[in-house]
C-alpha cells in the first residue's frame, strides 16, 4: 500500500462527506431538495465508512501499542495476530510485527552467540542475513568482540598448549633423568657391592698373600740361617781337613823316619849276622882245636859249643828281626803310601769345602736377598691390605650413596609425575575457565540410584545432589577413605570416574574426574544435571 | 493433511534481507507466522495458526534431522539446520533455520521461534543435498521406521563426529 493511497483511505471519506454536504447545501439553496436528500444519505454512508475505518484504525493501533508496550518490558513473544487486513491498519499491524521479529530475532541471535562464548565455543557469530542499521552495526560488533576474544582465546590456547607441552616435555625428561639416575644409582650400588665383594676377597687373598709371604720370609731367614751353619760346618770340616792334612804330612814324615830307622836297623842286624856268623865260624874253630887238644881241650869243647849254640841263635834271632823289620819296612812303606793317597783326598775335599764354601756364600747371599725381598713383598701385601680394606669401606660408603640416590630418583619422578597432573589440572582449570567452573560446580537434588564402586567393594546408593563437577551419595557405602578412587554407575556401561573427598556418617562428597569421563558418562551426567535443574526450579 | 500437497520441482526463493519467522508452542504447533512466512509458503495466517509445523514439511527432509532438532530443544539449546520446505503448491524452498527456545521470566520455556533465511546456495547443492539424500536413504532401506530413524541418527553423528567437533560447530564451518 503507497503512502498516496494510505493518506487517500485516510482522507477520502472525510473529504467525500465534506463535499457531499456542500453540495447538499448547495442544493437547498437551488431548490433541488431531492438531489440533497441524495447527497445527504451519500454523506451519511461516508460518514459511517469513515466511522468503520477509524474504529479499525484504532483497534490496530491498540493492538500496536499493546505489542510495543510488550517490546519495551522484553517481552518478544506478543505480536498482532490480527491479520491480512488491508489498508493502514494492516499496514500498522504488519510493520508492528515485522519490528518486533526483527528485534526478536536480533536479541536470540545477539543472546546465543554470546551464551556461546560464555561456554567457550567461538565458532558461534551472528549471521547478518536480515540485519539492517543498528542491529546490523551491533551485530557485526559483537562478531567482531567475538572475533577479538577467539583470537585472544586461541592465543591463550596456543600458549597454554606450547606451556603445558613445555611441562611435559621437562617432566617427561626429568623423569627420563630421574629413571637414568635411578638406574646409574641401581648400577652404581651393584658396581660398589661388587666392589666391595672384590676388595673383600682381595682382602682375603692379600691377607693370605701375606701369611704366604711371611712363611716364605720365615722359610727363607732359616733357610739363610741353615746355610750359615752349612757355611760353619763346611768351614769346620775344611779346618779339620786341613788339620789331617797336617797330620798325614807329619805322620808321612815321621813313618819316613820310621822306615829309615828300620833299615839303619837293617844294617845293624846285618852287622849282628856277620859278628854272629864268624863267632860260629870261631866256635866250631874252637870246638875242632878242642876236639884236637882231646880232654884237656874237652872244657874247651863245651864252651865253644855253647858259643856256637849262642851264634845259631843270634843268627836265628836276627833272621827273625830282619823277618820283622822288612815286615815293618813294608807295612810303612804301604802306610806312607795310603797316608800320601789320604793327603790327596785331603786335599781334594778341601779344594772342594773351598768351592763349596763359595756357594754357600752366594746362596748365603742370596738367600738374605730373599729374606729382604720377601719382607719387602710382605710389607707390599700389608699395605695393599690396608689400602683393599679402604677400598672397601669406599665400596659401602658409595653402596649407602647409591641407595639413597636411588630413592631420591624415585621421589623425583614422583614429582615430576605429580607436577605434570598439577600442571595437566591447572591447564585443565585455565581453559575452563572460573566462570564456567562456577556454573559448573552448581548444586542440584539427585533422587536417583546409584552403584558406587571401589577397590574394597561395591555398594548401592542415592545421589542427594549432583553438579557438573561432583555429587554426594548417601546409604550403605563401601568402606572409603578420603582420596580413594571410585566410579559411580548410573546404569550399566555407563560410570563415572570420581575422587572420594569427604565422608560423613553414611554420606560421601565426591568429586568426577572430568578428564577421565567418557563421553557417555558426561553425556549421562549433563542430563542429570538438567533434570535436577529442572526438578529444583518447579520446586 | 501431508498426502494432499505433491511436490514439485518448481523452487520458491526470498531475498537475503527477509526472513521467515514462526513461534510455536511445545508442541510445534504454529502459534505466529511472519507475512513473508505466508507469502513463501502459499497458506494464509488464518491456514497456519495452530497447524502443526510438520504443514510445510517435504518428503525430502530425513527425519533425523528433526530427531536432532527436537533433542537439541529439549536441552534448551539452539539449532541450526538446512530445511528444505514444501509450499502449499508443492514448489520447495530452502532455508536456513534458527530455532531457539522461549523463555517466560522465570526461565521456564514457553515455546520455540525460528528465523530462518536464505542459505547459501553452494552448500546446499554441495554438502546437504547429498548428506539428506544419503540420510534418507538408509532410513528407507529399514522396514521399521523406528530402526531406520536409529540407524540414520547413527550415521549423521558418525559424519558429525568426522568432520567436527559438534554439530553446530560442523554447520558454522560449512
Ligand atoms: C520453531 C520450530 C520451527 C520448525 N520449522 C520447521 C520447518 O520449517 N520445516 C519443517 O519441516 N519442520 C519444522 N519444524 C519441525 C516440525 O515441528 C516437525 O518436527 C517436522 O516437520 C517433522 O514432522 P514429522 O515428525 O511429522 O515428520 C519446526 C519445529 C519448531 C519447534
Amino acid at each position: 500500500m503507497t503512502n498516496s493511497s494510505s493518506r487517500f483511505e485516510a482522507f477520502a471519506p472525510g473529504a467525500a462527506v465534506i463535499l457531499l454536504l456542500a453540495g447538499a447545501a448547495g442544493a437547498v439553496a437551488a431548490g433541488m431538495p431531492v438531489v440533497a436528500l441524495a447527497l445527504i444519505a451519500a454523506a451519511a454512508v461516508g460518514a459511517a465508512v469513515g466511522l468503520a475505518l477509524a474504529l479499525r484504525l484504532s483497534a490496530a493501533v491498540g493492538r500496536a501499542i499493546e505489542v510495543a508496550r510488550a517490546l519495551g518490558k522484553g517481552d518478544f513473544e506478543v505480536r498482532g495476530l490480527v491479520f491480512d487486513q488491508r489498508g493502514r491498519a494492516g499496514e500498522l499491524a504488519e510493520a508492528i510485527n515485522d519490528m518486533a521479529d526483527r528485534i526478536d530475532a536480533f536479541v536470540r541471535e545477539a543472546s546465543a552467540a554470546m551464551e556461546a562464548v560464555r561456554l567457550n565455543r567461538y565458532y558461534r557469530r551472528i549471521l547478518p542475513n536480515g540485519m539492517e542499521g543498528a542491529l546490523l552495526r551491533a551485530s557485526t560488533t559483537i562478531n567482531q568482540a567475538t572475533d577479538v576474544i577467539q583470537g585472544r582465546v586461541e592465543a591463550f590456547e596456543a600458549s597454554t598448549a606450547e606451556f603445558g607441552a613445555t611441562i611435559n616435555s621437562i617432566v617427561a625428561s626429568l623423569v627420563d633423568a630421574s629413571r637414568d639416575m635411578g638406574d646409574a644409582a641401581t648400577r652404581l650400588g651393584q658396581g660398589a657391592s661388587s666392589t666391595d665383594q672384590r676388595a673383600s676377597d682381595a682382602a682375603s687373598s692379600s691377607s693370605m698373600a701375606s701369611t704366604d709371604v711371611q712363611r716364605v720370609a720365615h722359610a727363607a731367614t732359616q733357610l739363610t740361617g741353615s746355610a750359615r751353619d752349612v757355611g760353619r760346618e763346611i768351614e769346620r770340616s775344611a779346618t779339620i781337613a786341613r788339620d789331617a792334612v797336617a797330620r798325614a804330612e807329619e805322620t808321612k814324615r815321621i813313618v819316613a823316619g820310621l822306615s829309615e830307622a828300620a833299615e839303619k836297623i837293617g844294617a845293624v842286624i846285618g852287622l849282628i849276622e856277620q859278628v854272629a856268623g864268624q863267632t860260629n865260624l870261631l866256635a866250631l874253630n874252637a870246638t875242632i882245636e878242642a876236639a884236637r887238644a882231646g880232654e884237656a881241650g874237652r872244657g874247651f869243647a863245651v864252651v865253644a859249643q855253647e858259643v856256637k849254640a849262642l851264634a845259631s841263635q843270634t843268627a836265628a834271632a836276627t833272621g827273625e828281626i830282619t823277618q820283622h823289620i822288612s815286615e815293618v819296612q813294608t807295612a810303612t812303606r804301604a802306610a806312607v803310601g795310603s797316608i800320601v793317597g789320604i793327603g790327596g783326598t785331603i786335599a781334594e775335599i778341601n779344594a772342594i769345602t773351598a768351592d763349596m764354601r763359595g756357594s754357600i756364600e752366594a746362596q748365603i747371599s742370596a738367600t738374605t736377598e730373599i729374606a729382604q725381598g720377601v719382607s719387602n713383598a710382605s710389607e707390599g701385601t700389608r699395605q695393599v691390605s690396608d689400602r683393599i680394606s679402604g677400598i672397601t669401606g669406599i665400596a659401602r660408603e658409595t653402596s649407602a650413596l647409591a641407595q639413597s640416590l636411588f630413592s631420591t630418583s624415585g621421589a623425583l619422578s614422583t614429582e615430576g609425575d605429580r607436577l605434570s597432573v598439577t600442571v595437566q589440572e591447572f591447564l585443565v582449570g585455565l581453559r575452563r575457565g572460573p566462570l564456567d567452573r562456577r556454573q559448573s560446580s552448581e548444586r542440584v537434588p539427585g533422587g536417583h540410584a546409584v552403584a558406587i564402586a571401589s577397590a574394597k567393594g561395591s555398594a548401592k546408593a542415592t545421589c542427594v545432589d549432583i553438579s557438573l563437577t561432583g555429587g554426594r551419595f548417601a546409604g550403605q557405602l563401601p568402606p572409603l577413605k578420603i582420596g580413594d578412587d571410585i566410579r559411580i554407575a548410573v546404569e550399566k556401561g555407563v560410570d563415572v570416574p570420581a575422587t572420594v573427598r569427604w565422608i560423613r556418617d553414611d554420606n560421601v562428597g565426591v568429586e568426577f574426574k572430568l578428564a577421565e569421563m567418557t563421553s557417555a558418562a558426561s553425556d549421562r551426567l549433563r542430563k542429570l544435571v538438567s533434570k535436577g535443574k529442572a526438578l529444583a526450579t518447579a520446586a | 493433511m501431508k498426502p494432499r500437497v505433491q511436490p514439485t520441482s518448481e523452487e520458491v526463493t526470498f531475498l537475503p534481507d527477509e526472513i521467515i519467522v514462526s513461534k510455536t508452542d511445545l508442541k510445534g504447533r504454529i502459534t505466529y507466522a511472519n507475512a513473508t512466512f505466508s507469502r513463501i509458503c502459499g497458506y494464509s495466517r488464518a491456514e497456519l495458526m495452530n497447524a502443526p509445523h510438520s504443514i510445510i514439511r517435504h518428503p525430502d527432509m530425513p527425519r533425523c534431522v528433526f530427531k536432532l532438532l527436537w533433542d537439541q530443544l529439549g536441552e534448551e539449546r539452539e539449532i541450526f539446520a538446512y530445511v528444505k520446505n514444501m509450499a502449499r503448491n508443492g514448489a520447495f524452498y530452502w532455508v536456513f533455520a534458527h530455532i531457539t527456545p522461549s523463555f517466560d521470566n522465570d526461565g521456564k520455556v514457553t515455546g520455540y521461534h525460528s528465523s530462518r533465511r536464505v542459505p547459501d546456495r553452494r552448500v546446499v547443492r554441495e554438502v546437504i543435498e547429498p548428506l539428506y539424500k544419503e540420510l534418507l536413504r538408509t532410513e528407507a532401506a529399514h522396514a521399521s521406521s523406528k530402526d531406520g530413524l536409529v540407524a540414520s541418527f547413527a550415521q549423521l553423528m558418525n559424519i558429525v563426529k568426522s568432520k567436527a567437533a559438534s554439530y553446530d560447530e560442523l554447520i558454522f564451518s560449512l
